[in-house]
């Protein structure tokens, strides 16, 4: 069953089309890679999904309904997440804060926390910590808790950061370069980390600029260039596609890098 | 709370000002504007120092809270007890009219988009002769109508006295709010607004309700500080309402630390009462406060809170109730 369905998509900016006429759809409980190089519209892709642009032409339909034109959080609550290139966190609050706000969210009244806590108040609030706890203890931050995010390490980051997309509790979560700024040898436990909240049932687009991480983890490889898609399938088809090896990776690379 | 008895020990000694205070009522007069101050420097904490929305427009809705009461209770002989309540109601709905279109913009816009708004309040209540009586001002405000208590009897507002117990009531409830909000969720989104919008609304959070509600809140309170002013102070005039003293109210709270919960408090406290002790410096003490402000935006930019560690601890806003 598909879960997200883009058609035809296409997004101009001035004279420069960013993305042009890309249709693919993503498999529920899947994780579906995206790859190309810099400027190709991976993260103008996203941006269009998540609402922050809007598409010049085509749909997107998520889990059945079109989410074009919809404010970026009403899309989250639809039930998508998002994580951002650069590694975005409440750098000034704690870790703990940073996660318990994102599983709060609005269901707080503003004037009832004010001025009446009442008894579904206090309900909610302890179901929020709770679910904060638990957030907490799948990205084992649970030592970190009280430190302020902007003082912990870049993978710590990185994985706060996906604790929040998390928290909000998406059926499609889209992961932008979570490996990104992370030295090779740490990329393993957010490997680790996004098969696990796989195999908890979410679905996972992620775009990735490390070829091993992203052969790795994806059942189906989407390959963009300048905002056209020129490949998709698994792994092992994407790694044998010769447009693939010459538009994107490049021989030298590919070689260099075993493939 | 480790700091039960400071607390104890603080409210007694306001409770008490009266009394060290005497008849001297230069040293009321001081007292109470410094009260007034805090309100003032209270609504624009929240809605500058926690949403981080630079509003330019709160000096007006100080106005608008301090003539509707004040014409109500001198033109149409309304009771306070009336007047207030439409005051706050008048203030509220002028602030979603503004607030609505002006929260699309972000940034600097925002606070050139209420820069129009606070001056047009102030045309208004210079030009608009016959319900504001323009620049003459309205002359000749009562004060609140009594209160009847039991056992006591009646309380007349029209001493210093009670008036300072009438405005300490309505500082503390404000402080509350305030504190009250920073410890909630909601002030925690609020927060996150002011560091990171697209991030925050990503979350799922409708910032722009968020903002809208937080402005219109701090903006009721603003109206509250403006009729209590109005009928402490007994006259208004439409300067009362300029943006000069939201720029007051908004450096109150930079050099006490913006957004932080203690901040105006200290803020106006200081630069209310340190003033005072200036006067043998005559129009040099104006070069002094220019000094601190210049050296507290440059070498302290989270204000006195900023010296104090973890004084808002982060804890603190998570902390069950």
């Amino acid at each position: 069953m598909e879960i997200l369905r883009v058609t035809e998509l296409t997004k101009s900016f001035g004279g420069l089309t960013a993305i042009e006429k890309l249709s693919f759809g993503v498999e529920k409980g899947n994780i579906f890679g995206i790859i190309g190089p810099n400027g190709s519209g991976k993260t103008t892709l996203f941006n269009l999904i998540h609402g922050f642009y809007r598409p010049t032409r085509g749909t997107i339909v998520f889990q059945g309904k079109t989410i074009v034109g919809k404010k970026i959080h009403e899309i989250a609550d639809s039930g998508i997440g998002r994580t951002f290139q650069t590694t975005t966190v409440f750098q000034e609050r704690t870790v703990y804060e940073n996660v318990f706000l994102a599983s709060a969210g609005e269901s707080f009244h503003f004037l009832s926390s004010i001025f009446w806590r009442s008894n579904k108040y206090q309900q909610t609030f302890l179901n929020s910590l709770e679910n904060t706890d638990r957030i907490l203890k799948l990205i084992e931050l649970a030592s970190l808790r009280d430190e302020l995010a902007g003082n912990i390490s870049q993978e710590a980051q990185k994985r706060v950061a996906i604790g929040m997309a998390l928290a909000t509790e998406p059926e499609l979560l889209l992961l932008d370069e979570p490996t990104g700024g992370i030295p090779i040898e740490e990329t393993e436990e957010i490997v680790n980390l996004i098969r696990k909240i796989r195999n908890l049932g979410t679905t996972i687009c992620l775009i990735e600029h490390k070829m091993k991480v992203v052969m790795n983890l994806a059942e189906r490889i989407l390959v963009l260039n300048y905002g056209r898609k020129i490949a998709e399938g698994d792994p092992k088809e994407i790694r044998n596609n010769q447009e693939v090896i010459k538009a994107y990776l490049g021989e030298d690379y590919a070689i260099a890098e075993g493939y | 709370m480790r700091y039960k008895y400071l607390w104890v020990l603080i409210f007694i000694f306001l409770l008490f000002i009266p009394f060290l205070v005497g008849n001297n009522k230069y040293y009321f007069h001081i007292i109470i504007m410094t009260l007034i101050w805090i309100m003032i420097a209270i609504s624009i904490n929240i809605v500058t120092g926690i949403a981080g929305l630079l509003s330019i427009a709160h000096g007006g809705f100080f106005g608008i809270g301090a003539y509707t009461s004040a014409i109500l209770v001198t033109q149409h002989g309304v009771s306070t007890y009336i007047s207030f309540p439409v005051s706050m109601f008048i203030t509220g709905a002028c602030s979603l009219v503004i607030g609505y279109p002006v929260l699309k913009l972000k940034g600097h816009y925002f606070a050139i988009g209420t820069l129009i708004y606070g001056i047009i309040i102030t045309l208004i209540l210079e030009k608009w002769e016959s319900l504001t009586k323009g620049p003459y001002g309205i002359i000749g405000i009562p004060p609140e109508d009594s209160f009847p208590l039991p056992f006591i009897g009646k309380i007349n507002f029209d001493s210093l006295a009670n008036q300072y117990y009438l405005i300490l009531i309505f500082t503390i409830a404000f402080y509350s709010i305030m504190s009250r909000l920073l410890k909630s969720p909601n002030g925690l989104i609020l927060l996150s607004i002011r560091e990171r919008e697209e991030l925050t609304e990503s979350l799922g959070i409708d910032i722009r309700k968020n903002k809208l509600i937080c402005f219109i809140v701090s903006s009721v309170m603003m109206g509250i500080a403006g009729a209590l002013y109005a009928h402490y102070i007994g006259y208004l005039s439409p300067e009362d309402s300029s943006i000069f003293m939201q720029f007051q109210g908004v450096i109150f709270c930079v050099i006490g630390g913006l957004g932080t919960l203690w901040g105006p408090i200290i803020g106006s406290v200081i630069l209310n009462i340190i003033p005072e002790f200036l006067h043998f410096f005559k129009e040099y003490r104006l070069v002094f406060l220019g000094v601190l402000l210049i050296s507290f935006v440059t070498f302290f930019p989270h204000g006195i809170m900023g010296l104090v560690p973890k004084s808002l601890s982060p804890k603190d806003i998570l902390r069950r109730e």
